[in-house]
């Protein structure tokens, strides 16, 4: 049986966000994704330093795309969520879905 | 202003950035100020310089590979901690009451006020780190810091922050060389008190 990856809530919310924006998911995008569908703001480098994580994980892949003229000449990089993250994500959601349905009621 | 902003800005990140991501990472900043310029060209390269400094220490963190997160929220911390606590030391406490001293002893030589100054900035610094040393956990997260020269740059900078925006202000050559001066002196006195925390208490 693999080892499964247990992914922390911003990984979670990061990997959700690239496979809502499809193809074309690359930084700026995905922070525009996050802030729009979570209301949550997020830094560059925050989001990078998870992006590296999950794609040193295996969990996400990245290419580099075309430069572009507002970007002063430089290169998007688009990433895509693989097959492994794919799992890692269902399973992490699950688990936090099987604990929220079994959450017994406040009471004071 | 703009232009000169943005040249910093990419300067800082090609310095900072891990390779895989710098095209990108700048890209995505540069794209951000873009939006922000045609929305309002005032408030653009201040949001620019922000996202800049709140992306930093990720990206730091990013360029040390450490896997253990606790590490990573301890050397933050710690740069915070050492940036922010002796930026308002040296604002409020020290600095003024080294000026009244020196106006009370009637210290009228320039150098000899310049090297008081010098001594008062640094001081702080150095005090928080020996007292950081004091815990095993804080200590290693200082040496970490210090193993990468762009750390320590980072929260030398975030100590003198505010002394820059003077020499921005009231430039001169003079002023640029006392400043450069006081930052390799924070550099040589928080390294090595960090390296011989043990023999600094001795001294205490």
């Amino acid at each position: 049986m693999s080892k499964f990856y247990s992914l922390g809530e911003f990984e979670i919310i990061v990997m959700a966000a690239i496979m809502h924006i499809g193809e074309q998911a690359y930084g700026t995008l995905v922070k525009e994704e996050i802030a729009s569908r979570g209301g949550r703001q997020v830094s560059v480098g925050a989001l990078y330093s998870t992006l590296g994580r999950l794609e040193s994980k295996g969990l996400l892949t990245s290419f580099e795309g075309e430069p572009t003229k507002e970007r002063g000449g430089r290169a998007k990089r688009y990433f895509r969520v693989t097959k492994s993250g794919y799992e890692a994500l269902s399973k992490s959601i699950d688990m936090l879905q099987s604990f929220i349905t079994e959450l017994p009621r406040f009471e004071h | 202003m703009n232009h000169l902003v943005v040249k910093l800005v990419i300067r800082w990140l090609t310095l900072i950035c891990p390779e895989h991501y710098r095209e990108a990472m700048i890209g995505d900043l540069l794209e951000f100020f873009e939006f922000e310029h045609t929305n309002d060209h005032r408030t653009a390269p201040i949001k620019l310089l922000w996202q800049v400094v709140i992306s930093t220490p990720s990206i730091l963190v990013m360029r040390t590979r450490a896997s253990h997160s606790q590490l990573n929220r301890q050397i933050i911390c710690s740069m915070l901690t050492i940036g922010l606590s002796t930026l308002l030391l040296e604002r409020f406490v020290f600095v003024s009451a080294v000026w009244n001293a020196a106006q009370a002893w009637s210290i009228q030589s320039i150098f000899m006020l310049r090297f008081i100054y010098l001594v008062a900035s640094i001081a702080p610094i150095v005090c928080l780190c020996l007292l950081l040393s004091f815990w095993p956990k804080f200590k290693a997260s200082l040496q970490s810091i210090f193993a990468e020269p762009v750390f320590s740059l980072y929260t030398i900078l975030c100590c003198f922050s505010f002394t820059w925006f003077d020499l921005l202000t009231h430039f001169s050559f003079d002023l640029l060389a006392f400043r450069l001066i006081q930052f390799c002196s924070a550099y040589i006195c928080m390294r090595w008190t960090i390296n011989n925390s043990h023999k600094a208490r001795s001294l205490l």
